[in-house]
Order: structure tokens, then C-alpha cells, then sequence
């Protein structure tokens, strides 16, 4: 048995995954399958758009999504969302979305139709404050509901003056 | 690939910030740094944040379609075509860079575009168009990612076999902690390969003997340890060689060829007896691993070394015999995989809701192939072709929901067309009594005496109902009074309702202000309210007209899309079958190489056993 033969074929092997790339996979097979991911990525694009249009039309459309901001004083567990006293939405946070949230993610919670006129927004968050504390917070916005999609933002941040989180409202245009 | 690819991802949404994704915020610093300015991306970031690429993909696209997402058009395109390079859509995400470098991007735009399309063409295994981008970067790039390109540029040039040049590139590595041991690694392999041992081996001593305690660290330290023992063992600098391998972890997944080596070193030493420790260690380890079949003739090797030719001999029959049953256990699982058996077990309890996604060791069904699954599944080919076949069942379950959907959405819009039709009626018989034209003319007659009110400055005219009421009726007694027959009491009569009126003129006169203030605030109340009624009768009447043709086009949509599900889903299961095929091949292929491998080294312990019984004949008392 020759073992620098050995040796040697061992070493290019642990050598070799450095400079990883090349060997590209079977190539009509791979441009097939590209082709067809793009048209199910198109098509889903397109399924996605008639679907907002079909179900949410433009001037009925109201969307509330949740962000965070620094998220010190507060660790999101779930928030609770209604309009004019029905609630639409109870949302349980994993820890990967929390974390989405705290990398700049912004989720849209709820996305529905309401008509014209006022209508009263409650949202009540909970989760964790400072000390790993239980916590609880509300906030209420009165929504004016136009002609035309309506966004709102709701904003969970870090008031440094109080070392307290802060729950801030924002209509989009 | 996948973690460089999510990182710099995560850098180029820092907008130039030094922000890394995993590294703690302080406070305040993430709303100068990113500022989210439009909502539709940042749930587009939210999904991808959380590595679901596929829902990040659709809803950009699909909010760049609806003209959303404006604000964030040039970092979105760069997100766009990284997420596509992550499944595997090299020419789409060309297309993307490609895109934006023709459109006159900002310049840090277009860096960072020709860093990415240097990596499309580096993972397809075109390293000269790869150097051509990456040449092409004029300035920094932010935070990290300068770190990855230099690292990239060193691949690159390894690729075209310039280890100097490569070495050169990564040495005296000022950039993050993160990459240091990486790129410390890369530049002693280039070092040894450009054949400066001596620098080569100093440089994966470091990297082999500094850097952090995080899984990624311990197992770039291995890598650097193994590649350093199996250098110094090609010079001859057996101590050397030795401490490396040891420093290797006994569990870690390259520990089988650092035991390996460990043997040899020990055996070119000279040191039978200690070669033997680690390749006895081997021998309870899985056969398939090419260091543990080495190792089964390694060990009657060191033996025979030990002129311990009975034992020698004892071992290799056993490898023999191990070899044999090996490869008739080969056969068989080569069957099953010709089959479909295999890949139908892996796939039984798998719920195909990513595309992308990794394969989990911990997932694997408890077959007789398991092994060999987890063996292949350290192969890049049959690694690509699982997931491509994960892919592919994750697009046929995504077209068979839109499928079910269309349904639905058919259903929804039926419903829509009868409840309009049963509505319009009444619609139409309240836009023909035209109440509003009715309010805007009692506006304009208010608004005409409201008018004539100020001019005259007249009180009584914002009487309220009562008091114009008390008025009239001081009107008509006067107008009584004023028929009586003249004496004291008509005068009496006269003096009181004189009075009476004056108080009620009094109190006018002074809330004339605040009346016609609040009068007027009503007003403009009804003002708003009547133009907003206008405004609503003005998209009936539109909706009148409109929506008839708007259903229609709805339906044309729905209709419209129908067909392309069903094309989809004809390809993706021609596609499915091709790829699965394409997934036996592969696993059957690799698995024959195995038995050929083990053939090889079944033939070579037969000829060192003949060579042990020549031997021990030779030694045999005469007879």
C-alpha cells in the first residue's frame, strides 16, 4: 500500500472545498427549472395583485401594519386589533417575526374594506417590559376613512426619556 | 454561499450603514439608519427578514406592479436580485444588476450590482466574467460587504489558479472578526498552493490556533488544522503535522481525516504502535467514510510494520469481508433507489411550504439507506437536486392552491354580479328623485337669506323656531291691539306687547354675533357633507356605467389566468418527473462510485494479504 498516494488525494479533498463554486448541475434540467420558477414567481405576482383588486378594493381598502423600533423596553408577544369594537385580528409573535420586526420588518397585520366615515381603531399590545415585566398597552385612533386606500401604521418605540415603550398611531397617504 | 448571500442582503438594506443584522441596536440608531419610507416594503423586508424569500419576491414584484414601494425603488432591485440569486435564478437576478447598472444607478448602487453579478458568475463557475465584475467596483463598499468581496475577489483568483495574487488579496487582513478566520484559511491554502510552504504553513498555524468559540469558528479552525497537517506531512515536517491533526475535535466532521492523518504522520515517524490509536478509533466509525476504509488497511499496514503478520493478516480478510458485505448492502440500496422507494420514503412526511429551503439531517426517515442519504447528501449534485426537487413539489402545492383560489374567486365575482343587479334598481330610483339637486337648492335659499340677514342685520332673521314663533304671535297681538278701540286699556295692551317685543329683539340683537357664527358653521357642515354626497353620487353614477364592464374585467382576469395555472402545473409535473429521475441517477451513480471505491480497495487487501502469506511462507521452517 502506497500511502502518499493517499495521502495526497486527501489533502487536495480538504483543500478543495475552500474555493467553493463551479460545478454547475445538470444544464438543460437547470435552465428548465429557472424558466419555470420565474413564470410561477410572475404568475404569483400577478395572482397576488388580482387578488388585492378582487378583495380589497382601492377605495375601500384599510391596511394596519405593526413595526418596532429599537425595541428595548419592550419584547412584542401579541397585539390584538379591532374596528369599531370587532375584532379582526389576534396575532401570537414567533420569535423569528419578532426579531423580522426589530431588523426594520413591518408586518401587515390586517388588510380589509370599511366604508366611508369615522371609524374608531383599537390595538392592545402585549409582551414584555423592562425587568421582564408583564405588559399591557392600548392605544385608540379615530380613522376618517376617505375615498381611496388607507394605511395605518402602528408603531411600537423606545421612549429614552421615560425608559418606557411608546405606542405611536400614523396614517399613511 | 447561503450565509454570505442573507448577510450582504442585510448590509444593503443598512443603506450604507454599518449595521449587521445580528449585532444589537442602540438606542435611536436604527430610525436615521433605515427609515422605512413606504409600508409596502417594509412587509416585504419583513418577510424576508425571516428568510421567507418566496413571499419577499412575490410582494415586491407585485407592489412595484401597483406603483408601491417608489421610495425604495434601487436598494428594492439589489434585494430583488439577491433573493432570486438565493433559488437559483442566476439569469433573472443577471437580468436585475444588469438592469440597474444600465439604468445610470448611483454609483454605490452600481458597486454593489457588479459585486453580486461577480458572485452570479462565480457560483455558475464562470471565474473570468466573475473577475471582469469584480474588477469593475470602483469605490468601497459598505460596512461589510467590502469584507465579502475582498474574500470574493481571493476566490475568484484562486479559481484561475493565482494563489500568489489570491494570498496577496487576503494577507494582513484588516476587515471584520467575522471573516478573519476564513479569510486567514484561504490565504494559507493560496500560500501552499503557490508552493510558499513555509509562509503557508505559518499563516494556517494562526488560523488553526486563534478565532472565536461559535460553531462556525471551532469548524474553520479544524478546516485550517487538517489542511496544515496534510501540507507539513507532504514536506515532511511530521511533529508539525501531528499537533495539527490533534488539534482537530474528535466529533467535529472532519475529525475521520484528521485520525486519518494523524495515523500516517505517526507511521511515517515510524511510530507503528501509535498510528494505530487513531485508525483504531476509525474502525467504529462508518465505512462509507473514504478515511475509514483507508483505515481498514491502514491498520494490518502498521502491523506488518510490527511484523505482527498473523494480526496483519486477521485484519485484512476482515476488511475484505466488511467490504463484501458493504457492497452487496450497496446493491440493494442502488435498487431501491432505481426504484423510487428511497426518494418516496424521504419524502413522505415533507410539507413542501419554501422554496429554498435546507434539508434537515434530523428529518431523514430511519431506512436502511439513511446512511447512504446522509453520505449523499454531503454531495453538491444530488445536495442541488433535492432541493430542486423540494422546489419543484413546493410550486406544484403554491398552482394547486391558486387553482382551489381561482374557483373561489369565480364564485365571489358571481355573487358580486347578482348583488348588484338586485341592488340597482332601488339605486336608480333614488339617484332619479334627485334629493340631492332638492338640498342644493334649500342651500342656496339659505345661503340667499343667511345673505340678506347680514345686509339687513337683522335678528329676527336667526331667531330659532320658538322664538320666531314668539315673534309672529307679538306680530299678531300687536296687529289685534292696534284694531281695539282706542282708551287706556288698549293703550295698556299696546305698552306690554311693545315690551315684550323689545326684550325678544333685545336677546336677538345681542347673540346676533354668535348666531350667525354658529349658523354659518353649520353651513360650511352642510358644505362638506353635501360635497362628499356629490362626491358619492358621482362614483354611483360612475359605478353605474363602470361596473358592469369592471366585473367583466374581473372575470377576463380570472378567466384569463385559468390556463396559465393549469400550463404551470403540466410543466411542473413534467419537471418534477425529470428532476426525480435526474435524483435516482445521481444517487445510484454516487453509490456505485462507492462500490467501485470499495472494490479498489478490496482488490488492493487481497493483494497485500497474498503478500503477508508469501511472506509468512517464506519465514516457514522447511519442512
Amino acid at each position: 500500500m502506497n500511502f502518499p498516494k493517499s495521502l495526497s488525494a486527501l489533502a487536495l479533498l480538504c483543500c478543495s472545498v475552500v474555493a467553493h463554486g463551479a460545478e454547475a448541475p445538470s444544464a438543460g434540467l437547470d435552465q428548465d427549472l429557472q424558466n419555470l420558477k420565474k413564470d410561477v414567481l410572475d404568475i404569483n405576482r400577478d395572482l397576488f395583485v388580482l387578488q388585492e383588486d378582487l378583495l380589497f378594493p382601492a377605495n375601500t381598502q384599510v391596511a394596519v401594519f405593526v413595526s418596532m423600533d429599537v425595541g428595548l423596553f419592550f419584547a412584542l408577544d401579541s397585539v390584538k386589533l379591532s374596528i369599531d369594537g370587532v375584532e379582526l385580528a389576534h396575532y401570537l409573535y414567533t420569535e423569528r417575526e419578532a426579531e423580522a420586526l426589530l431588523k426594520g420588518g413591518v408586518q401587515r397585520l390586517y388588510v380589509g374594506n370599511l366604508k366611508v366615515g369615522k371609524h374608531e381603531l383599537v390595538a392592545v399590545f402585549n409582551g414584555k417590559g423592562t425587568h421582564e415585566r408583564d405588559y399591557r398597552r392600548g392605544t385608540t385612533l379615530e380613522i376618517d376613512k376617505g375615498i381611496g386606500a388607507q394605511f395605518v401604521e402602528l408603531k411600537i418605540s423606545d421612549l429614552q426619556r421615560k425608559q418606557q415603550p411608546e405606542f405611536v398611531t400614523r396614517i399613511w397617504e | 454561499m447561503r450565509r454570505f448571500l442573507a448577510f450582504a442582503i442585510a448590509l444593503l438594506l443598512s443603506g450604507g450603514s454599518a449595521l449587521a443584522a445580528a449585532e444589537k441596536p442602540k438606542p435611536g440608531t436604527l430610525r436615521e439608519g433605515r427609515q422605512i419610507r413606504d409600508l409596502h416594503y417594509g412587509d416585504v423586508l419583513f418577510h424576508f427578514y425571516q428568510d421567507d424569500f418566496f413571499n419577499a419576491i412575490v410582494g415586491f414584484t407585485a407592489a412595484r406592479q401597483m406603483g408601491r414601494a417608489e421610495p425604495h425603488a434601487a436598494d428594492g432591485e439589489l434585494l430583488l436580485g439577491g433573493m432570486l440569486l438565493s433559488y437559483g435564478q442566476h439569469q433573472q437576478a443577471s437580468q436585475i444588476f444588469q438592469a440597474l447598472l444600465d439604468s445610470g444607478a448611483k454609483q454605490e448602487i452600481r458597486d454593489r450590482a457588479w459585486f453580486f453579478l461577480s458572485r452570479v458568475s462565480f457560483d455558475r463557475g464562470s471565474v473570468d466574467r466573475a473577475q471582469d465584475s469584480i474588477g469593475r467596483i470602483t469605490g468601497k463598499l459598505p460596512g461589510r460587504l467590502e469584507d465579502e468581496r475582498r474574500l470574493l475577489e481571493a476566490q475568484v483568483l484562486m479559481g484561475q489558479q493565482r494563489y500568489a495574487e489570491a494570498a496577496a488579496q487576503l494577507a494582513d487582513w484588516k476587515g471584520g472578526e467575522d471573516w478573519a478566520g476564513y479569510a486567514r484559511f484561504n490565504e494559507g491554502v493560496a500560500l501552499v498552493r503557490a508552493e510558499r510552504i513555509d509562509e503557508g504553513l505559518k499563516v494556517l498555524e494562526i488560523a488553526g490556533t486563534t478565532g472565536g468559540s461559535s460553531e462556525e469558528d471551532r469548524a474553520i479552525r479544524d478546516r485550517a488544522n487538517l489542511a496544515l497537517g496534510f501540507a507539513a506531512v507532504q514536506s515532511e515536517r511530521h511533529e508539525a503535522a501531528r499537533a495539527a491533526f490533534r488539534r482537530v475535535r474528535l466529533e467535529g466532521p472532519w475529525s475521520n481525516q484528521a485520525l486519518l492523518g494523524l495515523g500516517w504522520a505517526e507511521s511515517a515517524m515510524g511510530h507503528y504502535r501509535e498510528a494505530l490509536v487513531p485508525w483504531m478509533v476509525l474502525q467504529d466509525r462508518d465505512l462509507l467514510d473514504p478515511s475509514v476504509q483507508e483505515s481498514m488497511l491502514a491498520i494490518p499496514y502498521a502491523m506488518m510494520g510490527l511484523k505482527a503478520y498473523g494480526q496483519a493478516a486477521q485484519r485484512y480478510e476482515k476488511a475484505i469481508a466488511s467490504f463484501g458485505t458493504e457492497s452487496a448492502n450497496l446493491d440493494r440500496s442502488i435498487q431501491r433507489i432505481r426504484s423510487g422507494a428511497m426518494l418516496d420514503e424521504l419524502f413522505r412526511n415533507d410539507i413542501p411550504n419554501s422554496l429554498g429551503g435546507n434539508w434537515q439531517i434530523d428529518q431523514l426517515p430511519a431506512t436502511d439507506e439513511t446512511r447512504y442519504l446522509v453520505r449523499l447528501m454531503s454531495t453538491r449534485g444530488f445536495q442541488e437536486g433535492l432541493k430542486n426537487y423540494r422546489d419543484l413539489r413546493f410550486v406544484r402545492a403554491n398552482l394547486q392552491r391558486w387553482s382551489r383560489d381561482l374557483g373561489t374567486f369565480t364564485d365571489m365575482l358571481a355573487t358580486r354580479k347578482l348583488r348588484y343587479e338586485e341592488h340597482l334598481p332601488a339605486v336608480r330610483q333614488t339617484m332619479e328623485r334627485n334629493a340631492i339637486d332638492l338640498a342644493l337648492e334649500r342651500r342656496a335659499v339659505l345661503v340667499s337669506r343667511l345673505s340678506k340677514v347680514e345686509q339687513a342685520r337683522d335678528p329676527i332673521g336667526l331667531a330659532s323656531p320658538k322664538e320666531a314663533a314668539q315673534w309672529a304671535q307679538l306680530q299678531q297681538v300687536s296687529q289685534r291691539i292696534s284694531q281695539l278701540a282706542p282708551g287706556p286699556q288698549a293703550d295698556a295692551l299696546g305698552d306690554r306687547a311693545r315690551v315684550l317685543q323689545g326684550v325678544l329683539r333685545w336677546n336677538l340683537n345681542h347673540d346676533y354675533a354668535v348666531r350667525l357664527w354658529q349658523t354659518r358653521t353649520e353651513l360650511a357642515h352642510v358644505d362638506k357633507a353635501l360635497a362628499e354626497t356629490q362626491v358619492l353620487r358621482k362614483s354611483v353614477v360612475e359605478a353605474q356605467s363602470s361596473e358592469p364592464s369592471r366585473l367583466a374585467g374581473f372575470g377576463k382576469r380570472i378567466d384569463a389566468q385559468g390556463p396559465r395555472v393549469a400550463a404551470l402545473l403540466e410543466r411542473t409535473d413534467a419537471l418534477l418527473a425529470r428532476q426525480r429521475q435526474e435524483l435516482q441517477d445521481i444517487a445510484a451513480a454516487e453509490l456505485t462510485l462507492y462500490k467501485v471505491r470499495l472494490a479498489g480497495y478490496s482488490s488492493e487487501a487481497h493483494f497485500a494479504l497474498a503478500q503477508v502469506y508469501d511472506r509468512a511462507a517464506d519465514k516457514a521452517p522447511a519442512p
